[in-house]
């Protein structure tokens, strides 16, 4: 028998949340073993977030029950288009219990940066010489960044998949893609998501910092540690700077980055956006979230 | 086999290290670390390395911590023994190198002496106003010796020869003979004092 779980029609930020939410509840009481499966069918949209983010759950479904996880197919031809172009089959291969899949090559993907699993520092380098042609014309051409922008973008990708590496002792998975964000901006968007199923930001900094907060050590205030004062596990002080310094590229570029760990989320919020800075008592889920955001420069912006 | 020496008040060993590349990851900066101080291992004078960096693409802020700020760290490390002086001269350094590079000194609260890609020297890192003109000055002369630069910058010898002391201990001028010189002029000298 299985438990099913419904993957939110629209899987972005929001969906992912429900589908944690929805794990929480069917795999904290669980007195047995139970199957979960995914119902994908009715999802209709899809962001880089909620892709990753459903292989990231997928994952840690695994874990809790010890048995692989299944997932049906979505109905949208769009959207089973879109999964296949950012390569989400191969990857959740080794998450879900798939039947067996004829993977179909989809030539040139107009993605920026497929789904891509980050387990060793080779996978990091591979990362940034891949997206180093296709992030030059998006940036360029889509988002009217100058020239730089792709050398720094390469560096944020860089750092924020290494937080994987050196924080998580887990495996992860990036992917990034543009698109116009109609509804909530009216420009085009690029957007990168990062996850990983790890240890997370308190779990993380715990032995380096817990004491020094008594009984106020949480996911809040771990993450409030590495991301506004560059805290890291590590005593050496050259460490930590990495989230710093992306934090300050995204605020240059008028973007959003938010950062979920274990029950608490933190962002740096444009005026564009209305979220809250800060977020605690979120369903718990293992490792880290990260999103960031960045708009197309405005014509006034791109002149200054 | 051990390296030959030379006499004190001799010119540093001079090595140059061309870096390619992306330089990004921990393990891809040490890598490159280890090998520029392999070469120096068994060196026990003073020795100036020009670390170019004008064919790296990208470098990230791990990276520039692990190459950059641990070089000049080493350098730093083994005091006042004239055995241990390690100067790196970084060149070759373009606009999107600067961030990764200056903020890995600043969390070290360190400093280095550079030269961005079209020769323009600079300095980088933390380093005190009054220090900066000093080191300013050297650059622009090569050389000085502490009372030379009195009449430019201080109002006493001994407060020359203290700015230039210091500069000196940061592993951004080097000493020789009771001078103090810039790296670049320290690696651009010839063993009879001109310019290569």
């Amino acid at each position: 028998m299985s438990r099913v779980i419904e993957v939110p029609g629209v899987l972005d930020e929001t969906g992912f949340e429900s589908l944690v939410r929805e794990l929480e509840a069917r795999t904290g009481d669980a007195e047995e073993a139970e199957r979960i499966l995914f119902d994908a069918r009715r999802v209709r949209w899809t962001s880089p977030y909620g892709l990753v983010g459903l292989l990231a759950v997928g994952h840690v479904a695994r874990s809790r029950t010890g048995l692989a996880p299944a997932l049906s197919t979505p109905e949208s031809s769009d959207v089973r288009s879109y999964w296949e172009r950012m390569d989400f089959w191969q990857n959740a291969a080794g998450v879900f219990d798939l039947p067996s899949l004829s993977t179909r090559s989809h030539g040139e993907s107009d993605a920026l940066l497929e789904l891509t699993p980050i387990r060793s520092h080779h996978d990091v380098h591979r990362v940034v010489e891949r997206v180093r042609e296709r992030a030059a014309t998006i940036l360029e051409r889509r988002l009217h960044y100058p020239k730089p922008a792709v050398i720094q973008f390469s560096v944020m990708l860089s750092e924020v998949c290494q937080n994987i590496l050196e924080h998580a002792d887990a495996e992860g998975w990036v992917c990034a893609q543009t698109y116009h964000w109609k509804e909530r901006l009216g420009r085009d968007v690029l957007v990168l998501a990062v996850m990983d199923v790890g240890r997370g930001f308190a779990g993380s900094l715990a032995a380096e910092h817990a004491r020094r907060f008594g009984d106020r050590w949480s996911s809040a205030t771990a993450l409030e540690a590495a991301f506004i004062n560059g805290e890291s596990r590590f005593r050496d002080p050259g460490r930590g700077q990495g989230l710093q310094a992306i934090r300050r590229q995204v605020t240059r570029w008028d973007g959003e980055i938010r950062i979920r760990s274990g029950d608490a989320m933190i962002a740096r919020v444009p005026e564009w956006d209305d979220i809250d800075p800060m977020a605690s008592g979120l369903t718990p889920f293992p490792g880290a979230q990260i999103l960031i955001v960045m708009p197309a420069r405005v014509p006034a912006a791109t002149t200054a | 086999m051990s390296s030959p020496r030379r006499p004190s008040g001799a010119l540093p060993r001079i090595s140059e290290a061309s870096l390619y590349s992306h330089l990004v990851t921990r393990p891809t900066g040490r890598a490159v670390r280890e090998e520029i101080e392999r070469e120096l291992r068994d060196w026990e004078g003073p020795a100036v390395t020009v670390v170019d960096l004008r064919n790296v693409p990208v470098i990230d802020f791990s990276c520039a911590d692990e190459v950059v700020a641990k070089l000049v760290c080493a350098g730093l490390a083994g005091g006042g023994a004239r055995r241990s002086e390690r100067f790196y001269l970084f060149t070759g350094l373009e606009e999107h190198h600067l961030d990764p590079v200056e903020s890995s000194l600043h969390r070290r609260s360190l400093a280095a002496a550079a030269e961005r890609v079209d020769g323009t020297p600079c300095l980088l890192g933390r380093v005190e106003p009054g220090s900066r003109r000093v080191w300013a000055h050297v650059v622009r002369a090569g050389r000085v010796r502490p009372e030379s630069l009195v009449p430019d910058e201080l109002t006493s010898v001994e407060q020359a020869r203290h700015a230039l002391e210091e500069l000196h201990a940061r592993r951004l001028l080097v000493r020789l003979a009771g001078e103090y010189l810039s790296l670049r002029a320290a690696a651009d000298a010839t063993p009879d004092g001109g310019a290569r």
